[in-house]
């Protein structure tokens, strides 16, 4: 309970200060720094408790790749050209997204596992995960955000793994 | 239980992609939010119906030389910037005026489609050297390839001069020119790509690439496994006969 009460807000605190600097205009290196610093509150977790085994890596990023389709599907369909993301946000997606996974089905989905089991864990990841994006998102986007929090954290609960959503989540941000 | 996870994926699959559908582009990590851009004339999928802004700004000059520039209306879809003498000096010792108005009247642009407002720039002296345009433009339109400039015989042609994408959703060229400015692409091209970049097909292609690897390779580990699994599980015993 306490790591919960801990990370929560630290987790929180950082995708907050993150959208902030963004908007401010800064150089992607700030995002890409507190991208890193939500891998860090991962760290005391063991790979198992985060869903980061080496069994069944090829299923794993299958499904990675499996998790990636599903969240760009609605896009691709309507796509109509949109221009690459230059390097340095493009680097930016990637750190930041492998952290948010760290950060979210990874330290605070075992944190919420251990207090009030796996529905607790997958609805309440979701709901933290939805409410980290306040900043970054209009408020009618954010029901998007809390579904790919529940089908992300949903896959970590069936499979026990980490290594699909951190695929499927980064490349949905390199696309998007 | 393996029933139960497998219905819940497929559940939360569905309900993200009906979700997703509703609020395009969907799922994204805020690097490249969605535009509330104002048009003169809202297509059908915008949702902002404010009026966009003009701007104006006035600059010194100071020994002879026009100071740097940087003008933008005030909603901040047009920017205009330049360097130190970018501009001849007003006539009369003035100071440079400029203004930026978005306009609706402006000349026939049947060879381009635009995604953005045509912009009026107009300055009370005469550019000398380069200056950078930026437009804004929507995420609800398809992404403009060039910047395109009224010509005085009342026709349109692209600004060729250095076509960027430095920030998400912003599109920039040099020009030595001022006047009416837009951002677009030629007509009849219907899935234009960004120009520093080829951006008008990834995402289906990325998606397309996705599914196939995971049909491809999936099965043949599906199939693996199941034959591990059955030589891996211990054999029934032999049913004894009645006797």
């Amino acid at each position: 309970m306490l790591r919960l009460a801990v990370l929560t807000p630290a987790v929180l605190g950082l995708e907050w200060g993150r959208a902030l600097l963004e908007r401010a205009g800064v150089s992607p290196v700030w995002p890409i720094l507190l991208g890193g610093a939500l891998c860090l509150v991962a760290v005391g977790w063991s790979p198992q408790a985060l869903g980061l085994e080496r069994s069944r890596l090829g299923l794993r990023l299958l499904g990675g790749l499996a998790l990636g389709a599903v969240l760009l599907l609605p896009a691709a369909v309507r796509w109509q050209g949109a221009p690459v993301l230059p390097v340095p946000l493009a680097a930016a997606a990637i750190v930041i997204s492998i952290g948010e996974e760290f950060a979210f089905r990874g330290a605070l989905y075992a944190a919420l596992d251990a207090v009030g089991g796996a529905p607790a864990a997958v609805v309440g990841s979701a709901v933290i995960f939805a409410l980290g994006h306040v900043l970054t998102h209009p408020p009618g986007f954010l029901l998007a955000v809390l579904a790919a929090g529940l089908l992300l954290a949903g896959w970590r609960w069936a499979c026990r793994d980490l290594v699909g959503p951190v695929i499927g989540h980064t490349l949905a941000d390199l696309a998007l | 239980m393996k029933r139960l996870a497998a219905a819940f994926l497929a559940i939360a699959a569905a309900a993200y992609v009906l979700v997703a559908w509703l609020n395009a582009p969907g799922f994204y990590d805020g690097l490249c939010p969605p535009v509330d851009y104002r048009f003169t004339s809202p297509p059908p999928q915008a949702t902002v119906r404010t009026p966009p802004a003009s701007g104006h700004a006035t600059f010194k000059v100071i020994n002879g030389q026009v100071q740097p520039v940087t003008a933008f209306t005030d909603d901040g879809q047009f920017q205009l910037t330049t360097v130190p003498g970018a501009f001849n000096p007003p006539p009369g010792g003035a100071a440079l005026n400029i203004d930026i108005k978005p306009v609706t009247d402006f000349p026939a642009h049947d060879q381009y489609t635009f995604v953005t407002n045509v912009y009026l720039v107009t300055a009370n002296s005469s550019i000398a050297k380069e200056a950078r345009v930026a437009l804004l433009y929507s995420t609800v339109l398809p992404a403009p390839s060039n910047i395109y400039l009224a010509q005085p015989n009342g026709s349109w042609a692209p600004v060729l001069s250095n076509v960027n994408a430095t920030a998400c959703n912003i599109i920039d060229a040099r020009t030595s020119s001022l006047g009416l400015f837009a951002a677009g692409y030629p007509a009849g091209a219907t899935r234009p790509s960004h120009n520093p970049g080829a951006g008008g097909q990834t995402l289906p292609l990325i998606v397309a690439g996705a599914i196939l690897i995971v049909l491809l390779a999936g099965i043949p580990l599906a199939l693996v496994r199941r034959r591990t699994g059955e030589a891996g599980r211990p054999k029934k015993p032999p049913r004894r006969r009645r006797t």
